[in-house]
């Protein structure tokens, strides 16, 4: 890799590779398994070289192609068989209790809301841009938050729920 | 619950500076490898190719010398593997994270290599009143797909193939990705949607609606799934619904789908199974082909079932389950290849062969064998995919550790070992 083309890429990944992280830890439940997807989602830009608009773009591709991979790990059923939740103590920097709870039922909610739930939540993304970025309808967007707003809500308690 | 608690809740996660670099690093190290395998691929190619014109060649002139074994291509092929990149030399090997687990699973999978531990996946122990209960936990467990090696013997049935692995490297070759390609192209089309993004050699594809189809080569399959609701399936449609009436939901959206692609002249149906843990359920059905002769029909079992996926996190809680995906074999329309009919071993040379070995410090006696059954290991890697027995062991005695009292009811151990001879074992 030449220099400038080296220096460009590293660029790109200490601006990626936070949320990318946490995307795929979100997904794998494990930082050995997050560490694999998120060196895939890498050498696929590696690869790829996707020509991004400006950085919220570069940041959605980022988020969903992570997405992307761990949901096709996660299709391996040989996988799902043998994988644990792992240590997902290990990485996760508690600040208290409850936070650590909310953060398992993230972990435990369905794959199909967590992007959309990491993207509305995390990132800021509104449920247009959301809809725009997943390739799906705003109103499935929308199903998708409520579904997994509702699951958290459930197992979290919902008095101060914000809508 | 408040919405800054689930962005608070991500931030606790990140990796620090020191792990940051060390990810660098090793996306570094891992795209040097992918293009080291892609030289030696080219090379493999290129070898075939100057042995191909040089047996050709041979042919021509009427050598009379035995093709295959001529010097000539072995000096050709010192040369190139001589060839190789100058850049070699820098490749660091990839880290064997993933190689040493399935290692270790491998090894749980070989003969009596027993689980340290009894339960976990559900097939390392069995606690039963009698041989008749054991039937009914068989017939619910996921993990039992074996045939009775009485009903074998009934039909007669003396040996079994032995099959290649189509994808012995985990890599699928120009041709078999076209194969698959062509399938999942083919399902593309059927659905009737727009592929939106692919990878290079598009055995991954996503369509319109969140679908992807993808080539799974570890399990030997075509996945195909969504992330989106079909239009008509709504939280209304759902509410309410038993187990079987929300799978019945699905099953009339996506069986026609998968029906006109399939070619069974006879499909059965399954809800075979509910797995289950703390936080989710999950449920899988499963179509097959009904055949009358037995050992066609075990065939299909092993190879050839296409099995729909659902689960939802709690769903005795009232959670919504949810389509997560249909698996349909690989084999189904590329048939593995037959490397040879083997003879099965008989339990009494299982025995025999493996006379002295223990389970949980019980020494392996035919009298201890209380069901077995062939099944096919087929572990991704492996060269060779194997009939495999699955020894039921009734323990006279619980083992060490074990607080269990067995007056009142049996312990069986399942472990398994190769019915045919070991050089079909991995990479012998």
């Amino acid at each position: 890799m030449l220099s400038t083309a080296k220096d460009e890429f590293e660029a790109l990944y200490h601006r990626n590779v936070d949320h990318v992280f946490r995307v795929c830890f979100m997904f794998m439940k494990n930082s050995s398994e997050a560490e694999d997807a998120l060196q895939e989602t890498f050498l696929r830009a590696m690869e790829k070289a996707p020509p991004f608009k400006n950085e919220g773009h570069e940041k959605g591709w980022f988020v969903v192609t992570a997405s992307n991979i761990c949901k096709n790990k996660l299709k391996h059923w040989f996988r799902k068989k043998r994988t644990g939740d792992g240590d997902r103590l290990e990485l996760v920097k508690h600040r208290d209790h409850y936070e650590f709870e909310v953060f398992d039922e993230i972990l435990a909610l369905p794959e199909k809301y967590k992007t959309a739930i990491y993207l509305y939540y995390y990132e800021g993304y509104t449920s247009v841009e959301i809809a725009e970025l997943l390739g799906a309808k705003e109103a499935t967007v929308r199903s998708q938050l409520a579904r997994g707003r509702d699951m958290l809500k459930k197992t979290l308690g919902g008095e101060e729920y914000e809508k | 619950m408040k919405n800054k608690d689930v962005r608070q809740a991500f931030t606790s996660i990140e990796l620090n500076d020191e792990q940051k670099e060390q990810m660098l690093e090793k996306i570094y190290q891992r795209k040097k490898q992918k293009k080291r395998t892609q030289m030696i691929a080219l090379a493999a190619g290129i070898l075939v190719l100057i042995t191909s014109l040089l047996l050709l060649q041979n042919f021509l002139d009427g050598g009379g010398q035995d093709p295959l074994h001529g010097e000539d291509e072995y000096e050709n092929d010192e040369e190139i593997v001589e060839d190789d990149p100058d850049e070699d030399d820098e490749i660091v090997e990839e880290p064997k994270d993933d190689e040493e687990e399935q290692e270790e699973d491998f090894e749980r999978y070989i003969a009596f290599e027993i689980p340290p531990h009894p339960g976990g996946m559900g097939d390392e122990l069995y606690m039963v009143d009698d041989l008749s209960e054991l039937e009914l936990k068989l017939r619910d467990s996921p993990w039992h797909s074996g045939i009775d090696v009485n009903k074998l013997q009934e039909l007669g049935v003396a040996s079994m193939p032995v099959f290649m692995n189509p994808f012995p490297s985990g890599m699928s070759t120009p041709e078999q990705a076209e194969k698959s390609n062509t399938f999942i192209v083919k399902f593309a089309e059927k659905l009737g949607l727009e592929i939106v993004d692919e990878d290079e050699r598009r055995l991954e594809i996503t369509l319109e609606n969140g679908i992807t189809l993808q080539m799974n080569l570890m399990d030997l399959s075509i996945i195909v799934s969504t992330d989106q609701e079909p239009e008509t399936i709504t939280e209304d449609t759902l509410r309410g619904k038993s187990i079987e009436e929300t799978i019945e939901i699905y099953q009339e959206y996506y069986f026609p789908i998968v029906e006109d692609l399939i070619s069974y002249r006879n499909p059965q149906r399954d809800l075979s199974y509910r797995l289950s843990d703390t936080t989710w359920s999950e449920f899988r059905v499963n179509y097959l082909e009904a055949f009358e002769n037995p050992k066609e029909q075990f065939f299909h079992e092993q190879f050839n079932q296409i099995q729909f996926q659902y689960w939802a996190t709690d769903y005795s809680e009232g959670d919504p389950m949810d389509f997560q995906g249909v698996s349909i074999p690989y084999y189904h329309f590329t048939p593995f290849e037959v490397l040879d009919e083997i003879p099965l071993k008989t339990l009494e040379e299982i025995v025999e062969e493996h006379k002295g070995r223990e389970i949980f410090g019980q020494k392996l006696k035919l009298e201890h064998i209380v069901r077995a059954e062939v099944f096919y290991y087929t572990f991704p890697t492996a060269p060779y995919f194997p009939p495999v027995y699955k020894l039921y062991i009734k323990m006279e005695n619980a083992p060490e550790n074990f607080d269990i009292d067995l007056e009142d009811q049996m312990m069986i151990v399942p472990i398994e070992v190769l019915a045919v001879p070991e050089k079909y074992d991995r990479e012998q």
